[in-house]
């Protein structure tokens, strides 16, 4: 089987790596909208449905950042999701992909990370509705930059730079609009750590 | 992000006793083991998908011990302190009410963190394991190690092995009744007592996992969908790799075409030519599990005929869709074939399907595979069907008759049709009777959807109740009212069942009112 993975090795390595915080520009093929951002994924786990992923594996394997693709159809592939996780222990998660496989995600997750921000992405006709609950700071910046860049794929790239735990913060809820993403509901998350939310 | 959850804390116990609780739960398990945090950790044991308040199952705490040792102490002291615990432990049971207590303020008892396989015995067929090994795990180790033994799972390969046989759950494959493949077990009781069921009694047992039985009563049974104990360890028997491994769709036009497909079926299914749990699957439970409702038809209400039609078409589906396998022997599995062949197709536009036909397919590669023994989490795909899906499974038995099965499937679509839902649903069909699974889906950000749901599967409880037909198993919110239909000789059965709670858990500590079985203490003026 072909799997788009980062190993459990390979996702250490990044991870150990991501100490450093090295800021990553953002490869204009994948953000053209958004060229001038600034991208930090090195210390964050994506777990990205295989429905939408393989794009963006590729593009995660470019910058450096781990990535583990995620989906409920294979026994084989969902026990390296398993391995991911254990290997990623004490680092953040961020997920984006269809509901039924984020609320499994999630039940895996849960205890031993928080979700602290969960994203509903809804297509109603030429635009997607967005709603966006979690940490003040991380909304705020979400919003402002969804309607840049567009797609699926970048906001999972976003969301993942936007990972660094903090002990306090204000949760807060926003809605809005933007162009329309491909046509499938799609929901996002970002877990912290148990110890650090 | 789910509504925020007041902490909440067993009832009767002060905010001061609950702190001196939770520090001595530290002691035995290590404060990392133990969730108190309303807002970020106790979400986990919610009911995600009910259509009541979160708040009315929100647990005070979880507590995750790692073996017999630390059940037995957190055991005592939730004696000492009169608390209840709701066991969990890998299973999810969404549908039935997740990890979610009965009742706001239970301490969750998470066995999760036990998850070892401790055995596996080839020679013999089956493994032993703790409560928290999945299907996924077990799929796992038996591949890793290259042992020639199936697994038998449910559809959400999660499920756990242990819990998933003690709710009396079904597989695919011949060995589907997994309570009946079940063989010894170590049950820890309220008192503390370990105890080891069947042949597992005797110092050095040489049989513990073969036979079933032991000697006098067979208890086994009474810790199944119960609250009277704790099973902390279980055998199971496994299926050999078999020489031969075919299986096979069968597309059925009609929607009247049940009563039919029933009537061919029981004989197969008695006499054993369909040895795997055989399965009838209607149109729209197989195109939930690979297409949003969205795609087909945007209105509210039930979706119309023509667009069933539409649907049948593009998915190569029928209004019924039935699903077996054949096991053995290539010569073997030639002659069954043309008796199975022969009974189905005396039934108009029946098409016949094996796994060359229909490459690609998602809802029959996972059909294929349970029967094969390979789980994954295919049907949970069912969720995206509509936008923040909740659903809960109302699961009625059934005699194998074509007369019985249309009288329940029609009961439950015009109930759910006139109260503005869909029929999805399936009859999974055992050795002498057929368990109907109608998954009810509903829109969880719509609080008149979810009353609506919330009614109607009240009002399916009395119907079938009337009708004749019980519940194998329910939601936590309606587990009094399935117990009440259980009435006869002025509820004789739930009397006995109190009974025996009182006797093996005089405390009251352990899941009180699982399948409307509540503690002495706690029976009077309680309600679901």
């Amino acid at each position: 089987m072909n799997v788009p993975l980062i190993t459990r090795r390979a996702f250490l390595r990044v991870a150990a790596s991501g100490v450093v915080t090295l800021p990553l520009m953002l490869h204009t093929s994948l953000m053209s909208t958004a060229s001038a951002a600034e991208v930090n994924c090195a210390s964050c786990l994506s777990l990205l449905d295989q429905a939408l992923a393989a794009d963006l594996v590729d593009g995660a394997r470019v910058l450096g950042f781990a990535s583990q693709t995620l989906t409920l159809d294979d026994a084989t592939h969902w026990s390296e999701m398993v391995d991911a996780l254990s290997g990623a222990q004490g680092w953040p998660i961020a997920v984006l992909g269809r509901p039924a496989t984020v609320f499994a995600a999630r039940v895996i997750l849960e205890p031993a990370w928080r979700v602290v921000f969960e994203g509903h992405h809804r297509r109603a006709d030429a635009i997607t509705r967005h709603s966006l609950s979690g940490p003040d700071v991380l909304t705020t910046q979400l919003s402002r930059q969804v309607g840049r860049i567009g797609d699926p794929l970048r906001y999972a790239q976003v969301l993942a730079s936007m990972a660094q735990p903090t002990r306090e913060f204000e949760t807060r809820a926003v809605e809005f609009d933007s162009q329309g993403w491909p046509a499938m509901d799609l929901v996002s998350l970002l877990a912290w750590p148990r110890r650090v939310a | 992000m789910q509504p925020s959850v007041e902490q909440v804390l067993p009832q009767g116990l002060s905010r001061e006793n609950f702190a001196a609780l939770v520090a001595d739960l530290h002691k035995v398990v290590g404060r990392e083991h133990v969730f108190t945090d309303a807002k970020w950790e106790l979400p986990a044991y919610n009911d995600a998908y009910g259509s009541t308040p979160l708040a009315a199952h929100q647990p005070s705490a979880a507590v995750a011990p790692a073996n017999v040792e630390e059940v037995q102490r957190v055991l005592e002291v939730a004696r000492r302190y009169g608390a209840p615990l709701w066991t969990t432990s890998t299973g999810k049971n969404f549908g039935y009410g997740g990890p979610a207590p009965r009742k706001a303020g239970f301490l969750v008892l998470d066995l999760g963190r036990m998850n070892r396989i401790l055995e596996v015995n080839e020679k013999h067929g089956y493994a032993v394991v703790e409560p928290g090994v999945s299907y996924l795990d077990l799929y796992r180790h038996l591949k890793e190690k290259g042992i020639k033994l199936w697994v038998d799972c449910a559809a959400p390969g999660w499920g756990g092995v242990l819990p998933n046989a003690l709710e009396r759950g079904g597989g695919y494959t011949p060995y589907g009744d997994h309570l009946l493949m079940q063989c010894g077990m170590e049950v820890v009781l309220a008192d503390g007592t370990v105890v080891h069921t069947g042949m597992g009694a005797l110092p050095g047992s040489q049989t513990t996992h073969l036979y079933k039985y032991g000697f006098g009563p067979w208890i086994d049974g009474m810790f199944s969908q119960s609250n009277f104990g704790v099973v902390t360890k279980m055998g199971i028997w496994l299926m050999p790799e078999p020489p031969g491994f075919r299986p096979y769709m069968i597309t059925f036009e009609r929607e009247d075409d049940l009563h039919a497909i029933t009537e061919a079926l029981r004989p197969l299914k008695i006499n054993m030519l369909i040895p795997s749990l055989a399965m009838t699957v209607d149109l729209l439970w197989e195109t939930s599990v690979q297409a949003r409702r969205s795609d087909y038809y945007a209105s509210k209400g039930p979706i119309p005929g023509s667009v069933r039609k539409k649907i049948a078409e593009d998915l190569k589906i029928g209004a019924w869709n039935f699903y077996g396998a054949l096991y053995g022997p290539p010569p073997m599995m030639d002659n069954t074939w043309e008796v199975i062949h022969d009974a189905f197709a005396k039934i108009p536009g029946a098409k016949f399907f094996f796994d060359e036909d229909r490459k690609g397919d998602l809802a029959w590669t996972y059909r294929r595979n349970l029967a094969g023994g390979i789980p994954s989490m295919t049907e949970f795909n069912m969720l995206n069907w509509i936008p923040q899906g909740g659903h809960m499974n109302f699961a009625p038995q059934s005699p194998i008759t074509g007369d019985d099965a249309t009288r329940q499937y029609q009961l439950i679509r015009d109930h759910c049709n006139k109260a503005g839902f869909d029929y999805i649903g399936e009859f999974a069909v055992g050795w002498r009777a057929m368990f109907h699974i109608f998954t009810l889906v509903f829109d969880l950000s719509d609080p008149k959807e979810k009353a609506r749901a919330h009614k109607l599967f009240g009002d399916l409880i009395d119907a079938a109740a009337a009708a004749g037909y019980g519940e194998y198993r329910t939601h936590l919110d309606f587990m009094d009212q399935v117990a009440g239909t259980y009435s006869w000789n002025n509820h004789s059965s739930l009397r006995l069942q109190e009974t025996l709670k009182d006797t093996v858990d005089p405390f009251g500590i352990l899941a009180p009112g699982k399948q409307g079985i509540w503690p002495r203490a706690m029976r009077k003026g309680t309600s679901s």
